[in-house]
């Protein structure tokens, strides 16, 4: 937990980087981060319903990011 | 029990898989931070260290026993890491991308006259350099001229 905290951070850092590449980047990466913590979070805590939410932040978020680097590369 | 493995074994393996895969995400975290930002094609560098964290993810997903989350992430952070690498080379590189940066092609054009000159030039020193087939022409003139006394 708190490599992924210390990971969260980083990607923070990441994202405020001027290129939007870089923003993209690091919003996938905080996407995967903070999917793995609710996972473990959900796990420790025997909370059902985060594994759903991690799911569906994890199908989400790295579909929009595709369809945003795709629509970015046509522009 | 689970496949006849005690279940002490199993968590045992879980925690090693956790502390690899956080330490995994530490090691890229100091890279990506550490790396200058100034160096050529750092935007692909950072995604390659980031392909770290991907793996260190599957391998957490594994170990806290979500293998649908490790699945779909597996099919999906290549396609993510390619989409956002072409993104960025066919958006901001003006590095590499000679459609943003004209000059490219212009500097790579002027590279290959370049070449072409050197190499136009080498043959020619070859040319003056080369003794080599100008023996026979010495040795023929030798001969000529030593005729040419005995008349």
């Amino acid at each position: 937990m708190v490599a992924l905290i210390v990971f969260l951070i980083a990607t923070l850092r990441i994202i405020t980087y001027k290129s939007i590449s870089m923003g993209l980047i690091g919003t996938s990466s905080f996407t995967l981060a903070l999917t793995l913590l609710l996972i473990t979070v959900g796990t420790i805590f025997n909370i059902g319903f985060f594994k759903d939410i991690a799911l569906a932040l994890l199908l989400l978020g790295i579909v929009g990011t595709i369809a945003y680097a795709a629509v970015m590369r046509r522009a | 029990m689970m496949f006849g493995i005690d279940p002490g074994i199993i968590n045992m393996i879980q925690s090693i898989l956790l502390v690899i895969s956080a330490l995994l995400i530490l090691i890229a975290v100091v890279g990506v931070l550490r790396i200058d930002r100034n160096l050529d094609n750092v935007v692909y560098a950072r995604i390659h260290i980031l392909g770290i964290v991907d793996i260190a993810g599957i391998i957490a997903f594994l170990a806290l026993g979500q293998p649908l989350f490790a699945l779909i992430y597996l099919f999906l952070a290549p396609l993510l890491a390619h989409a956002l690498a072409n993104a960025y080379f066919h958006s901001e590189d003006t590095l590499n991308n000679p459609v943003l940066n004209p000059n490219l092609e212009e500097a790579s054009k002027e590279e290959d006259y370049e070449d072409e000159s050197d190499l136009i030039n080498e043959v020619i020193l070859e040319d003056n350099l080369d003794m080599s087939d100008d023996s026979s022409i010495d040795e023929n003139l030798d001969e000529k001229s030593e005729d040419d006394g005995n008349d």
